[in-house]
């Protein structure tokens, strides 16, 4: 069974967290033994000189208990890492229970499989079979049946597996790769195996080198059965840093493909370090450990990943290296509120490091924008030029930066080292739409919440904190700055101007409910609306029923008005005061129209714009104020950000060419 | 002080030494368990009735039952100091 939240309140399974009982087992073990030494040498010493010792005796089974009971707790630890599987450390395993520990009848079957494939004999059709009915019958499972799989079938048998699979013709292949890397993954799992298996890992974490250079088809066999499952933490740092990553660190001016056309059939990319780098694509801790390990910091790790990349001149080793760095920055695993330091830290080091490459491999924009997606309070942050415009990045707030309402960033990165981090997934709205998505979120969320705050303060008589206002400010900031990435990494926008467009007449068309697309829609449409009307600097709606010089302009002005109905939506939301609704744009409960019944309206239209106008009453900043600040963020807002950026100097590679 | 070198029972002061040790190893013997009963008691390490709960009472019961063995070990010695007498003239 895999994580649960629960408290394994069902009689038949034990919830098991495994850091707490992993930590538990240690501790004990190391106390009690220690204990067991001191009591017995005060024992014997009792005795030496006459002194009754039946408490000593006594106190010593307590002892021997704990001795007994430890390799059951270490069996429910195994059982409970391979359940755990790399989830989160706050969800808890389950095991079956009673647990029990393998009989010698079910080691002997596991060294019998192993046997099956050693003792074969022939590279034949049959050994195909054989490797695929081995596959089949392992209990992926259980870590000790397994590390005695492993330890039986021996690391050359295990490195070779892969190849084999492929000389003798086998059409199963892929599946049993898989079943086999659970296996391996699994038995690194047994926390108290066999001299066999604990041989195996010392030899598999050793270097396969033949003259000081890594011998990559070596290296690929052990790295290929290291893509599926959950290993072992210390396990993949020693494996990927011995069979890749500690030369590549060395030297990236070297060829480390080694999987030839067994690579293709298995579907696995043919490069080591594509395949050390995917193998920490699950495991946080290692991701971060190893790559922070390599030689020089995160800046040379990416210059060496990049560099490679492109004289291999494939992007199996950028996407790999893409998931390895998400896994380590969290992404994967912690919610984008509250992710730990370590993965922060990790995050912000990479941002800055890709940041000075104009150029990034395209294997690793997705995950760029997925990065960006899940560090989203901090890209908007970070494009927020309300304060400390000059601001450098750091994990610290900088000086006279005041932040945003209910936002809580883990690290603070300047304007420009933001755009940056956006001109590397800017080519295509597909690379962006996990962003876009986020953002939209945020933009439902975040304006309204700040309004709440705003009208609250005033209602205890202080001044309006316009925290909607550095809200809204921010918010066109980093749409400007997305605008422009866009715009220097793609030419021209023709084709996306088109795309929003429509999407948004779709919805005005039709509503947002009878639109036939997926849910998210309308935080990614808002979202990418948005940013296209900070770009165009769209700010007038009402003249659009008179004027319509064409379909463009018009859809133009229904998206201003889009705009302009959110942000008036986001502090209704809040509950904001403001005047009374007029009929014109309100349901028979008094609500506001949904935005497309008002853009099917002229009169809608046009009482929409009276209202926000008109609405100057109350005691703190005006209804009208609040939305005409929201609004104006569009104006300009392009303008603005191409200014800033051009005075960042960056250079034609940065910037969009006027 | 209570007399010279030579009235000193040996075998007294090998027993007030074992004592000491038992004294100044009373902790760490006391606290063998503890982690694990605490983190039974606290119940986000290992939950569920099959297993958890019986080990957790017996890890609890154990626990508790090491300071009164301790202070048994240590009456024992010092029943025997007593025995033995402190100084050489009391001995046998």
């Amino acid at each position: 069974m895999g994580p649960t939240e629960d408290d394994g309140g069902a009689s038949n399974y034990s919830s098991i967290y495994v850091e707490s009982f992993e930590e538990m087992i240690s501790t004990l073990e190391r106390r009690s033994e220690d204990s067991h030494d001191e009591v017995s040498g005060i024992k014997s010493g009792m005795e030496a000189d006459g002194v009754d010792t039946s408490d000593a005796k006594e106190l010593l089974t307590i002892f021997d208990w704990v001795e007994d009971e430890l390799p059951m707790l270490r069996r429910r630890l195994s059982l409970a890492k391979v359940a755990h599987g790399g989830q989160p450390d706050e969800l808890s395993a389950s095991v079956f229970e009673p647990v029990t520990l393998p009989t010698e009848d079910e080691l002997s079957e596991a060294r019998d499989l192993a046997d099956r494939i050693n003792n074969h004999g022939y590279t034949d059709a049959e050994l195909a079979e054989i490797i695929h009915d081995v596959a089949g019958e392992l209990d992926t499972s259980d870590p000790d049946i397994m590390s005695e799989f492993f330890g039986r079938l021996g690391v050359q048998q295990a490195e070779q597996l892969i190849s084999l699979m492929y000389e003798t013709g086998s059409e199963t292949m892929q599946e049993d790769i898989q079943a086999f890397s659970r296996g391996l993954g699994a038995a690194t799992m047994d926390t108290d195996p066999s001299a066999e298996f604990t041989e195996f890992v010392e030899e598999f974490t050793t270097a396969p080198t033949h003259d000081g250079n890594l011998v990559t088809p070596v290296a690929w066999g052990r790295l290929a059965l290291m893509q599926s499952g959950n290993f072992d933490q210390e396990f993949v740092e020693n494996a990927v840093t011995a069979n890749g990553l500690d030369q590549f660190g060395e030297n990236n001016n070297f060829d480390y493909r080694g999987g030839g056309n067994v690579a293709g059939n298995a579907g696995l990319p043919d490069d080591v370090i594509a395949l050390a780098f995917g193998a920490l694509g699950n495991h946080p801790e290692a991701s971060r450990n190893v790559i922070n390990g390599m030689p020089g910091d995160m800046s040379d790790v990416v210059d060496s990943v990049f560099g490679y990349c492109g004289s291999v001149g494939n992007d199996d080793v950028a996407d790999a290296f893409g998931r390895a760095i998400n896994s380590g920055a969290g992404v994967n695993d912690e919610y984008w509120r509250d992710h730990s330091d370590e993965a922060a830290q990790f995050a912000f080091s990479f941002m800055l490091a890709a940041g000075e490459h104009p150029e990034v491999p395209w294997g690793i924009k997705q995950h760029m924008g997925e990065l960006a997606a899940s560090y989203r309070q901090e890209i908007l942050t970070g494009a927020s030029m309300d304060d400390a415009k000059f601001r450098d990045s750091s994990m610290s707030a900088p000086d006279n930066f005041d932040g945003l309402y209910n936002v809580d960033p883990a690290f603070y990165l300047s304007p420009e080292d933001t755009y940056r981090f956006l001109h590397g997934f800017a080519d295509t709205d597909e690379l962006m739409a996990p962003f876009d998505e986020a953002m939209g979120e945020m933009f439902e969320l975040l304006p309204s919440q700040a309004a709440g705050g705003d009208q609250r303060a005033q209602e205890d008589g202080e001044p309006d904190p316009r925290q909607f206002e550095k809200m809204m400010t921010a918010f066109g900031n980093l749409a400007g700055l997305q605008n422009t990435a866009m715009l220097d990494v793609r030419g021209d926008m023709d084709e996306r101007d088109k795309a929003i467009r429509e999407g948004i007449a779709q919805v005005l068309t039709f509503g947002l409910g009878k639109v036939p697309t997926p849910q998210t829609i309308a935080p990614k449409l808002g979202w990418k609306a948005f940013t296209y009307v900070v770009g165009k600097g769209l700010s007038s709606y009402t003249e659009g029923g008179e004027t319509r010089v064409d379909q463009v302009e018009a859809e133009d002005h229904q998206m201003a008005l889009t705009m302009h109905y959110m942000v008036a939506e986001a502090l209704l939301d809040a509950d904001y005061p403001h005047t009374e609704l007029p009929d014109e744009i309100t349901d028979e409960n008094g609500n506001l129209l949904p935005v497309e019944d008002i853009a099917k309206s002229e009169e809608a239209m046009r009482a929409f714009a009276e209202w926000t106008d008109a609405n100057n009453t109350g005691d703190g900043t005006p209804f009208d104020d609040k939305v005409d600040h929201g609004a104006g963020v569009f104006l300009g807002g392009q303008d603005n950000a191409e200014h800033t950026v051009e005075s960042w100097g960056l250079g034609e590679e940065w910037t969009p060419s006027k | 002080m209570c007399g010279d070198d030579e009235s000193t029972n040996p075998e007294y002061e090998r027993l007030k030494d074992l004592k000491d040790r038992v004294t100044n190893n009373r902790d760490s013997i006391e606290e063998a368990l503890k982690d694990a009963k605490n983190r039974m008691d606290e119940g986000d390490t290992w939950t569920g009735s099959a297993a958890a709960t019986p080990w957790a009472e017996e890890v609890a019961g154990r626990h508790r039952r090491i300071p009164g063995l301790v202070d048994g070990m240590i009456d024992a010695i010092e029943a025997r100091m007593s025995e033995v007498g402190e100084s050489g003239d009391s001995t046998e």
